[in-house]
């Protein structure tokens, strides 16, 4: 097992009920497997303008950002004890 | 001796279209030194250069295509043209900016500024190559669409095919005077304010400028060294990640829940389907990131297709925030694929998509109350959200038939013809229809769009929802704004002076003439000093380059004042400052802003200006060099 520790920022914040988690995942998790612990874990409070309950992923502009790097690819593999940014940008336009 | 302007090709292009006469002049250093470029030459040139109370369809009126040091494909948001004009639409300061690559090369050509006077007799284009011009006839462009005329002008160019050649041009809307045609770049647009429908009425159909000159900067070595440093702000912020993955309309599911989603009309503020109508878009329609300009760095558009049924288009560049949330929810359309569809034929026509979605909408409202029936729509029934009226009212504003005809007038005129009982859901300011976000979702977007020059803007020049709602300070806060997180998005007390000192500081990017989405990816007023410094070998800074668009926001009004507007023309209509009649925040007391007239005088405080009037005062005008335009 591994333990990422996911800190929430800027406009996503008013979806969860801490500003950080630390979250345990299988030792060869990826940044998918992270997101089906979202769902199952925190989903129900999520509403449809920031989470696809059918993709189990973010909707609209949430950034991802492990270890200062941004992430898209969901085969990303996690490491134990990284820190994994969330932020939800409002684009503008 | 001359001294030699670093950062500029040095000319401004003078076309009389009436004589059918070129003129070259060189840029005058000190009125550069004054406005820079962008709006800001564009306010000293129109203000100057027009008589007040002239009809904005008429020979009279100037359009001005303006670009600034910045306009080069090396610098952030360097791909951008201003164009400035009296707007047919509002009667007052019209101003509307492009991306793409048509500023870099309109300087490659030879040329800072091209100026439009007159009316030709005939239709004409303007064809721009190294440093000459020539007007060519237009005959075969007249009755094309925007795509075949950009493709007839880059035929026809002078050389044949070039290396850097762009093109912008009017579509049907511009040639029938629809009075919010655009003037388009490819799929970009000149959009708001009805510059199409000003050289629609000139006849002059396009115009192509190409050209290899080199920009000479000042400090070439600092230049280097400032652009790699913002490149790096841009590539590594969040907001240039969240631009580039999901484009602008990426906003659409969170402005829905957060009451910035302009609906029905504007009886609420919220659709309850930005999401579906956002992961529509996004499995269906999307094709790939798109950059509007050879090196932008966010690459925040998209190409975008309906690939089959009643609504398939071609693949095209579109699929914007402000489109696809006017075509779906101010028309109460939860069609992903028919949005698109407006979007790409309002592209093809040169009509503002915010404006014809508007306009339609208010039609939606007066057919519902049966001031309009079917005797007027040619027999369509304009329910909300059904499919065939609002294609319908496309075509029938784009030609002009049947109810079209006072459609394509804007929704002020047609309001004001159809009768007082229709004066209550006409919702624009100045006479510019508001555009998708909603100030029951924060209250300084209200006193944004109530001030703005240009009529009811969210980004001309600032984004008020993006502080209350985005907490951004667009490192302002060295100028004077409070830190966003300090504020409520529903407060109002001290809204009036962050507004004022949020929109000098972002017309920056107007007055250089550049994206403001690098602002939002973390440059400065401050880091567009250092670049147009070493550009220009000006001594610069941000506070000197705030002063100046103070000057220019302080212009345009006061040609607002000339033309006869007042603090009555600042006032937000009654529906946008009433609660939501339907959906999540329906009724919710605490969207309305309480009092707008307090917010009004605060700002007006804070600028300087009359309380009573709105105009700048004297001591305003002297202190910001505006007794003398032009020196």
């Amino acid at each position: 097992m591994i333990t990422v520790h996911v800190y929430v920022k800027g406009y996503l914040k008013k979806y969860f009920d801490r500003e950080s988690y630390s979250i345990e995942l299988e030792s060869k998790a990826t940044l998918k497997d992270l997101y089906e612990k979202i769902d199952e874990d925190l989903g129900k409070n999520l509403p449809p303008s920031v989470w696809s309950h059918e993709k189990k992923s973010f909707r609209g502009p949430v950034v991802v950002k492990i270890s200062g790097e941004s992430i898209i690819d969901l085969d990303f593999k996690l490491q134990d004890g990284s820190d994994i940014i969330l932020s939800r940008l409002l684009v503008g336009g | 001796m001359k001294t030699k302007l670093y950062g500029y090709a040095g000319k401004e292009l003078w076309v009389d279209l009436t004589a059918g006469c070129i003129t070259i002049k060189e840029i005058d250093p000190a009125v550069m030194r004054k406005y820079i470029g962008g709006t800001g030459f564009c306010a000293a040139l129109l203000f100057t250069e027009l008589e007040a109370g002239i009809n904005p369809l008429s020979a009279e009126n100037i359009v001005v295509f303006a670009t600034s040091p910045l306009s080069l494909n090396k610098v952030p948001g360097g791909g951008s043209v201003i164009v400035g004009f009296k707007s047919p639409i509002t009667g007052a300061w019209g101003e509307a900016r492009s991306g793409g690559n048509f500023g870099p090369d309109m300087k490659r050509a030879g040329f800072d500024f091209i100026i439009i006077k007159g009316k030709s007799d005939k239709p004409v284009y303007l064809e721009v190559v190294d440093g000459t011009a020539v007007l060519k006839d237009a005959a075969n462009l007249k009755g094309k669409d925007v795509y075949e005329k950009d493709s007839l002008m880059k035929n026809q160019l002078v050389g044949g095919n070039r290396k850097h050649m762009s093109a912008m041009c009017i579509g049907l809307g511009g040639e029938n005077l629809v009075r919010f045609s655009s003037i388009m770049h490819e799929d970009r647009a000149a959009g708001r304010g009805g510059a199409g429908a000003v050289m629609g009425y000139k006849n002059l159909m396009g115009i192509i400028v190409s050209g290899s000159a080199e920009i000479e900067a000042a400090n070439p070595d600092q230049l280097q060294k400032i652009l790699k440093r913002t490149m790096e702000i841009v590539i590594k912020s969040d907001a240039r990640q969240g631009m580039h993955a999901y484009g602008t309309v990426g906003d659409l599911p969170a402005n829905d829940e957060d009451g910035d989603l302009p609906t029905k009309n504007w009886r609420s503020n919220s659709f309850g389907k930005g999401a579906e109508i956002f992961d529509s878009f996004q499995n269906n329609n999307l094709i790939k990131a798109h950059p509007c300009y050879a090196g932008c760095p966010i690459g925040c558009g998209r190409i975008i297709e309906v690939k089959e049924g009643k609504y398939k288009t071609p693949v095209h560049e579109g699929g914007e925030y402000e489109t696809i949330a006017a075509f779906t929810a101010f028309l109460f359309n939860d069609n992903a694929d028919l949005a698109v569809k407006c979007d790409y034929l309002c592209n093809k026509y040169g009509i503002d998509t915010l404006t014809t979605a508007a306009v339609i909408s208010f039609a939606m409202e007066c057919y519902e109350n049966k001031i309009i029936t079917e005797a007027d729509t040619g027999g369509y029934a304009f329910e909300w959200g059904d499919a065939d009226a609002i294609l319908q009212g496309i075509d029938m504003v784009v030609n002009r038939n049947h109810i079209g005809d006072l459609l394509a007038e804007g929704v002020k005129i047609a309001s004001e013809r159809l009768g007082e009982e229709t004066k209550k859901f006409a919702i624009h300011v100045k006479g510019l229809e508001g555009p998708a976000h909603d100030p029951r979702s924060g209250k300084l977007l209200g006193i944004t769009y109530g001030t703005a020059n240009r009529g009811m803007c969210h980004i001309h020049p600032l984004e008020g929802m993006a502080f209350d709602r985005g907490k951004m300070d667009w490192g302002m806060m060295k100028y004077g704004v409070r830190d966003p997180e300090t504020v409520d998005r529903w407060d109002e007390k001290g809204k009036g002076i962050d507004c004022k000192i949020l929109q000098d500081g972002l017309s920056s990017a107007d007055v250089l003439s550049t994206c403001k989405f690098m602002m939002y990816a973390g440059v400065t007023i401050d880091h567009w000093s250092e670049i147009l410094s070493a550009l220009t070998g000006w001594d610069i800074d941000g506070e000197e380059l705030y002063t100046i668009c103070e000057r220019v926001i302080n212009l345009q009004r006061l040609f607002n004042m000339r033309e006869g507007l007042s603090r009555k023309d600042d006032m937000l209509p009654e529906r946008v400052l009433s609660a939501p009649e339907f959906g999540i925040y329906e009724n919710n007391q605490d969207c309305v802003i309480k009092d707008f007239n307090a917010l009004l005088d605060e700002y007006y405080k804070t600028r300087g200006w009359d309380i009573e009037t709105g105009c700048p005062t004297a001591d305003k005008q002297k202190e910001l060099g505006l007794t003398n335009i032009l020196l």
